[in-house]
């Protein structure tokens, strides 16, 4: 089978058309607190939204001005030049700046008298019984709503179904990553991301064949070597590879992440309790480490990236940070020490979604390579 | 005595943020007693409020710091001693130097990207200068990611016991019972803390002072409608506090001086411009902290009085059922929801601009700001939502002026006084 797609990185107009020609329902999803699950049980396809190659937000920018995140900034721009062409959105506070996608979309779809369904479920920020109970009651508002959109029923078995489909995703994923922890794996983290990025561009089971069929040939694939460091990358939302070919190409190989559109958004398997499903898929969705948009999971990203990074044995690792994101701002103060102890050197970026300065980046990364790759 | 500025001592470190803050205050109204004793009032709930929180742990209180929203009227409850940490970044940024200080200690060892305010609040414990630790830190998942990025960090820091609230996104029934539930598992935290049971009478009169703030709170900001504005545009401030304040017998007194003030000017025909009113101003966002003296100037030089800011619009809400504990905990729910900071930008734009359309229906508006704090992100966000709603909702244009509202090295006072200047005289002279 050819599995060619799954190295395509650009956000892909057809595969949503396609679907939505079946008479068939799309909602993008902003960050990762919106379960898959849901709309997948209601055969609606989840388009986890990013902005890979935009290269103009300048109209989103007179909506969310010069301060905001231009991520954020970029999806909305996507959305505005129907890039995606959806049947709406589907937003979660992950942040403070991409709700703020919600509003704004909100406000121009009815300003342009687009039809649209566009709907915020509250994420709670800390995990307790509390806000579990909460979270699932907004997950139910969402199935409601999924519901009326498409007229199917959300049952306990069609969501365990979907579950167990997630599930499979996510142990293809890991598979997918075992590669990486090679001696000279035989993928770049340019292709492990590129590949990660194909999931939200098609209907999960495509997508899984897509893994079945690479993962299967992976083995006659011409290993990468003549690297001189392994690294790690964390921080805000990635989404081109270019940024982490521009590392690659200077002979810093990426084996490892921690990040929401790569591996952090796929996480371990969901174990669905039969008598309580949506409060399996709560419990999962709430606990599962992403981001540190959680006010109480800190210590424990903490401890998720270092023992990733020697799992992987990294000799550096790059902190990545989107100009004006907050939510990856702090975590330097506690995860600095945690690093220096197990002997992980640390390269701070800065950066913006458009990669106006990719020069500069190569020359940053050029040194840190120098400075941590080892001796042979 | 004559005032002595201790700020260089601040900045040499020999001297902690709360002893200059309560210090300066005192030698204000001290100042003040000599030159203009009527004119007490605004000195004297300085005074009062970090006099109470310099020495509670002397006076056996327990000292509680907290950020964002958080049922504060119950902290007096239990006798205990609220800090409500952003009044301290309020108190500093009129001393540009003595906060940058604090600005570069936390940007040295976090990101710069956060708002002013919490790296005030950051570098501060960074540099040990606050003056006391607290004996418990409060904080909720909002007002913002900048400020849940640095309290985890300062709880740790500081390692003392800590309590959290998730503010939901939505303002609803179902928001208010969430927050609800999330108060009486704060009185829990309390009563371990203190090691007191909860006595409901204490809290009942603690109610009835904040019930008496509101109020009085609430008949200040209707004077606000009045033309001329009686009030000047610096007294808003008090907004900011009264997520601390409200049960804390200090800010009535105060209240009541500020209404009786207001009163006596709309009594005089005076308003707060000298030469005339001319244009009534909406303030979409922040206060400009950093230079309180842009609005004096705005309203001598321009008849120019900013009549509210939406941000610190603090809509008072009252316990009208003090026997009624379940109910009592819904209006708590309700205040956390409507505090500044929280109502418009914490949550969906719809309430921002709900509370914006209550300001312009009923205070006469002319003129639309939007002070736009550089930190503030999520509400820059915002901005094209908010001046299109009042452009097409009342026909005005909203001038989108970028400052830092703490760090005053972003943008002078003088360059923020001409920026708004041109916008009044080029623009708004048309426009009226
Ligand atoms: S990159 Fe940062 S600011 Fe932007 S959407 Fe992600 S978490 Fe929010
Ligand atoms: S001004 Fe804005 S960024 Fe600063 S603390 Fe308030 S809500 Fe957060």
């Amino acid at each position: 089978m050819d599995y060619q797609k799954l190295f395509d990185s650009g956000v892909s107009r057809g595969e949503i058309a396609a679907w939505r020609a079946t008479g068939k329902k799309a909602l993008g999803v902003v960050c990762c607190h919106i379960p898959n699950e849901l709309l997948h049980a209601a055969d609606v396809l989840p388009v986890r939204l990013r902005a890979t190659d935009c290269n103009d937000y300048s109209e989103a920018e007179v909506w969310m001005s010069t301060f905001s995140c231009s991520f954020a900034k970029s999806i909305l721009q996507y959305l505005i030049d129907e890039v995606y062409d959806l049947d709406g959105i589907v937003v979660s506070d992950g942040c403070m700046q991409a709700v703020r996608i919600y509003d704004n979309w909100k406000a121009y779809a009815k300003k342009i008298g687009k039809e649209q369904t566009i709907v915020e479920i509250g994420a709670p920020r800390m995990s307790s019984p509390t806000t579990k109970a909460y979270y699932k009651e907004e997950l139910l508002i969402l199935a409601d709503v999924l519901e009326k959109l498409t007229g199917n029923k959300i049952t306990d078995e069609k969501l365990l179904k979907s579950i167990e489909v997630y599930n499979e995703e996510r142990r293809l994923i890991k598979q997918l990553l075992e590669l990486q922890k090679a001696e000279d794996p035989v993928i770049t983290g340019a292709e492990a991301l590129t590949i990660m990025l194909a999931s939200t561009n098609m209907p999960v089971e495509e997508y899984i064949e897509l893994l079945k069929a690479f993962l299967a040939d992976a083995s006659s694939r011409k290993p990468v070597s003549g690297y001189r460091a392994r690294l790690m990358v964390i921080g805000s939302a990635l989404d081109n590879p270019k940024y982490v070919e521009a590392v690659e190409n200077k002979g810093g190989l990426i084996v490892a992440d921690a990040l929401c559109l790569s591996s952090m958004g796929f996480g371990d398997e969901l174990k669905a309790d039969s008598s309580d499903v949506m409060g399996s898929i709560t419990s999962y969705y709430l606990n599962r480490i992403v981001c540190p948009r959680m006010i109480d999971n800190r210590d424990a990203l903490h401890r998720f990236v270092v023992d990733r990074a020697k799992e992987y044995r990294v000799d550096g690792l790059l902190y990545e940070k989107m100009q004006n994101c907050e939510c990856w701002g702090g975590e330097n103060t506690y995860l600095e020490p945690m690093l220096k102890e197990a002997g992980i050197p640390v390269l701070y970026l800065e950066r913006e979604e458009i990669l106006a300065n990719i020069g500069q980046l190569e020359i940053r990364a050029e040194a840190f390579v120098e400075m941590v790759e080892k001796e042979d | 005595m004559a005032y002595v500025d201790r700020a260089p001592e601040v900045i040499s470190g020999g001297l902690s943020t709360l002893e200059y803050i309560a210090g300066t205050a005192e030698s204000k109204l001290e100042h003040c007693l000599n030159k203009d004793p009527d004119g007490r009032w605004i000195f004297d709930i300085q005074v009062a409020q970090w006099a109470q929180i310099r020495d509670a742990q002397k006076n056996g209180k327990k000292l509680i710091a907290f950020g964002g929203p958080i049922p504060a009227d119950l902290i007096y409850a239990f006798d205990c001693q609220p800090y409500y940490l952003d009044q301290l970044p309020l108190s500093t940024a009129p001393n540009t130097d003595m906060t940058a200080k604090f600005i570069d200690a936390c940007e040295a060892k976090t990101n710069q990207s956060m708002c002013a305010l919490d790296k005030v609040e950051m570098g501060v414990l960074l540099t040990d200068q606050y003056g006391v630790t607290p004996d418990a830190f409060v904080f909720s998942t909002v007002p913002c990611d900048s400020s849940r990025i640095a309290y985890p960090i300062m709880s740790k820091l500081w390692g003392r016991p800590t309590f959290n609230i998730d503010m939901p996104f939505r303002r609803d029934e179902r928001g208010i019972a969430y927050l609800a539930q999330q108060t009486k598992e704060f009185i829990s935290f309390m009563e371990d803390l203190t090691g007191t049971k909860m006595d409901w009478d204490r809290v009942k009169e603690s109610l009835k002072v904040a019930n008496k703030s509101n109020e009085l709170l609430e008949q200040c900001a209707n004077l606000r409608k009045h033309s001329p504005c009686p009030l000047p545009g610096t007294i808003l401030v008090t907004n900011a506090c009264m997520s601390g304040q409200a049960a804390d017998p200090a800010m009535v007194a105060f209240l009541e001086k500020e209404l009786e003030f207001g009163q006596m000017m709309i009594d005089l025909g005076m308003g707060a411009c000298q030469n005339g009113e001319k244009y009534r101003m909406l303030f979409l966002q922040n206060m400009l902290w950093t230079n309180l003296k842009t609005y004096g100037y705005l309203e001598r030089e321009y008849g120019a009085v900013c009549v509210m800011d939406v941000l610190g619009h603090y809509h008072a809400n009252i316990y009208e059922h003090l026997d009624d504990p379940e109910d009592c905990y819904r209006v708590m729910a309700q205040k956390m929801m409507d505090l500044p900071m929280i109502h418009g930008a914490a949550g969906p734009v719809d309430y921002y601009c709900d509370r914006i359309k209550y300001l312009m229906d009923n205070f006469n508006i002319n003129t639309s700001i939007f002070l736009g704090h550089v930190g503030c992100r999520h509400t820059w966000a915002s901005t094209k939502i908010l001046s299109d709603y009042i452009q097409e909702n009342y026909g005005i244009p909203t001038l989108l002026l970028d400052v830092d509202c703490i760090d005053g090295r972003y943008k002078s006072g003088d360059e923020v006084q001409q920026e708004i200047g041109e916008f009044l005289e080029t623009v708004m002279s048309k426009v009226l």
